[in-house]
């Protein structure tokens, strides 16, 4: 399904999914992201290794976390970054998707780093986008987040070590979170012993269960003996539709506080992808207490996201390589015959 | 003009008919048979057509079938879909009223008619919308919709949302006998855009359409009915759950039918992996189980007509991500080359498939069509059998070339097709 995202060596030239990625392709990629997480306490926070290139941050849906960290890997590694944030309304469109892409690539890009609100979108950019450009998830729908996948998998690796034998909790609205999607494909890949998702059956996903993880409708079922737990956010809007009866129920249920918390091992962490809401998923001594590793999550994110820009666009520009030393030889081979 | 069509197979599914013969025509209608080679006795034939190992088969009637004008013409036009229809062995195609403006009143059958005619091609009859604009608000004036040729009245996919509404609309078709047609959408459980609700599209962060958006609105529409003491024509099902009901229904006696579009069993949810937007259809392709479920219930007759739930569009509808392409495929260029992989895959009897294409539409919907029987009119086609055929859109008829079933093999082809009489289609 996410072949597009493969070279002829099996490396990423575009960063799609973690679905269907091998366990070393990850494993690598959390590798790469530890190299780099040692620039950042250099006193020049910059490599050359992007030097020359442009990378173009292209968000058809509103971030902060997620563009700032992405714009300031890119700047880390010495690339120029262009941030193009397009809102779009469902009752006006405006330029078709196509027609973005074909505008952004005719400004001379390397990379397309990229948030869309459906489904598939990022997909459909990569199969718009010609050879030597490199094209990035930051996000689609309720798909896929694989650079915040991957930050969460570098978090944990730093406080466990390694994730066989882990269990793992993630908490709330799993049936919008691509976040938590992408999550779970990653820890089943890298061997988490157990993953169990925690939420009203209305914030759950039908068929979940064939992702290979647990469901619980209680946090004192779902907490027990975890060595990590995932907050989600909660989206206010949730109340409207049916999904939910009140902010104060869904804390009461599914908000995690310092007592609750204890139903988890001791030395569990607690991880949020951000941004957090305070009382309604997630109490301030729980966020901001010793097991929060949310800020953590946040630096680490940069490192991710230098791995992933620089892995994909070395990649890309490798294929164009071969391609053009292929083109000459043939040329040559012709001039001798 | 007076034909003669010479040692043809001839299937009839009406009579059970499957025999090698000569027919003869005149005046648009079938007036004669006589043994294979030996012409008809007494009639002297202006043209004769050899159709040695050739099979006659009825002209199709076709249940469902957009046309798209009036009103979106960019997608596709009554001239462009009628000759698709003859191209394929489709001789009358029964045309959805959410055409813009809708069939809601009779001017606009009229101008399908009158363009239909300049057409040449298929014979093009109209369904009227149940209520004005289907919006399922207002009842549409269905006594002169019925005068102007409409021969049945349907709420066209859209949700009729109010019960009290689509009881008075039943009430209100059959007073003028219209057959009615309900395509079961409940009107809260449906997105506009999704797959069938299951590992794909939890894997897929699509919009999860459930079986229960079908099934809770088809057991409304079979409850009104059954207290009404109408007939239903349930059109489009897609999942096995939904057959339970129709079967159980159907075992108490009620007058209900139902379709199925030949998509549903030929492919599964499964193939919607990758976001391959030309399996965006509605209802959704269900899973593999619910597509074997279809083709059981085919198999045990519960299932009485199939159609090509032609929906064509321009190809910017299905360009973009999934969720943002419209629904819909071109299905009249692929409909009798499907219905007869169900006899070479799933081993179904010939003229069983052919009943749920020719004589059991025409029956329901009161059409004197779907038949080779003397005095019958002369919709009939010449179909190649034995030669396989490669589906490519870039030679479909329809205007709309989106289709999942493009590289698919068929087993042979249309040769010849004929309305009234008049020879419409002949492959060159």
């Amino acid at each position: 399904m996410h072949e597009i995202q493969y070279d002829e060596l099996g490396q990423y030239r575009h960063f799609l999914s973690v679905e269907g990625s091998s366990e070393a392709l990850l494993t690598k990629l959390l590798d790469d992201t530890e190299q780099f997480t040692a620039v950042a306490e250099r006193r020049v926070k910059k490599l050359p290794l992007l030097n020359g290139k442009t990378i173009v941050n292209l968000f058809f849906e509103p971030s902060t976390r997620t563009r700032t960290t992405f714009e300031l890997a890119a700047k880390r590694l010495s690339a120029d970054v262009l941030n193009v944030n397009i809102a779009t309304s469902s009752t006006s469109k405006g330029e078709t998707l196509r027609d973005t892409i074909a505008n952004i690539i005719a400004m001379q890009c390397d990379c397309l780093v990229v948030r869309h609100s459906t489904s598939g979108a990022i997909h459909y950019v990569a199969e718009h986008t010609p050879a030597g450009i490199a094209v990035v998830n930051a996000g689609d729908g309720s798909h896929s987040h694989p650079t915040q996948a991957m930050l969460d998998m570098f978090t944990i690796r730093r406080h466990k070590q390694q994730f066989t034998g882990l269990k793992v909790a993630i908490v709330g609205d799993i049936l919008h979170s691509r976040v938590a999607r992408s999550q779970i494909h990653a820890l089943k890949t890298l061997g988490a012993a157990q993953v169990n998702v925690i939420a009203p059956l209305t914030l759950l996903p039908k068929s979940i269960e064939t992702l290979g993880v647990e469901v619980h409708t209680s946090l004192t079922s779902g907490l027990k003996d975890c060595d990590v737990v995932i907050m989600l956010r909660l989206q206010k809007e949730r109340m409207n539709g049916a999904l939910l009866a009140s902010e104060s129920e869904y804390y009461q249920q599914y908000g995690i506080d310092q007592a609750r918390l204890k139903l988890a091992k001791p030395d569990a962490i607690v991880m949020h992808p951000g941004p957090i809401n305070r009382g309604l998923e997630i109490a301030s001594e729980v966020a901001d207490g010793p097991q929060s590793v949310i800020l953590e999550q946040v630096t680490y994110g940069i490192a991710v996201r230098m791995a992933v820009l620089s892995t994909t666009i070395a990649n890309q520009q490798q294929q164009l390589n071969n391609l053009a030393t292929k083109i000459a030889e043939t040329a040559n081979n012709g001039g001798l015959a | 003009m007076k034909t003669l069509i010479q040692q043809a197979r001839v299937l009839c599914p009406k009579n059970n008919r499957d025999e090698i013969a000569d027919i003869a025509i005149a005046e648009g209608k079938i007036v004669g048979y006589g043994a294979s080679g030996e012409g008809v006795a007494g009639f002297s034939a202006d043209d004769t057509v050899s159709a040695k190992s050739q099979w006659l088969i009825p002209g199709l009637v076709d249940i469902a079938t957009k046309l798209r004008e009036p009103g979106s013409t960019q997608a596709a036009t009554i001239d462009s879909e009628a000759k698709a229809a003859v191209k394929n062995g489709i001789t009358t195609v029964v045309c959805q009223p959410d055409t813009d403006p809708v069939i809601d009143e009779p001017s606009v059958v009229r101008y399908i008619n009158r363009s239909a005619k300049e057409a040449q091609a298929a014979r093009v009859e109209c369904l009227a919308a149940l209520t004005k604009g289907n919006k399922g608000q207002h009842l549409a004036e269905l006594a002169a919709l019925k005068e102007a040729g409409c021969i049945g009245a349907t709420n066209a996919g859209q949700p009729i949302e109010n019960s009290l509404v689509l009881r008075r609309a039943m009430q209100y078709a059959a007073s003028f006998k219209l057959p009615i047609i309900m395509n079961p959408f409940d009107a809260w459980l449906t997105p506009k855009v999704g797959g069938h609700e299951g590992e794909l599209t939890t894997r897929m962060g699509l919009s999860p359409i459930s079986v229960a958006a079908e099934t809770a609105a088809l057991l409304r529409d079979i409850a009104i009915a059954e207290d009404l003491g109408v007939s239903l024509h349930v059109g489009r099902i897609s999942s096995r759950a939904s057959m339970k009901w129709i079967e159980m229904a159907k075992s108490r006696d009620l007058p209900i039918t139902c379709d199925t579009a030949i998509h549903h069993l030929m492919l599964s949810d499964i193939d919607t992996e990758g976001f391959g937007v030309q399996t965006n259809v509605m209802p959704p392709l269900r899973d593999h189980a619910d597509r074997e479920g279809l083709i059981k219930a085919l198999k045990q007759g519960h299932i009485d007509v199939l159609t090509s739930d032609h929906q064509p569009l321009h190809s910017d509808d299905k360009d973009g991500p999934f969720g943002e392409t419209v629904p819909g495929i071109s299905g009249l260029d692929t409909l009798l080359g499907l219905v007869l992989h169900l006899v070479s895959r799933d081993q179904m009897p010939l003229l069983d498939v052919l009943a749920k294409v020719t004589v059991n539409p025409a029956k329901i919907l009161g059409l004197e069509a779907g038949t080779l029987e003397v005095g019958a009119p002369a919709d009939i086609v010449i179909y190649q059998p034995d030669i396989p055929t490669e589906v490519d859109i870039s030679q479909f008829q329809s205007q709309g070339k989106t289709s999942p079933f493009n590289g698919w093999w068929f087993g042979g082809y249309v040769q010849q097709t004929w309305v009234a009489g008049r020879s419409v289609y002949q492959r060159g």
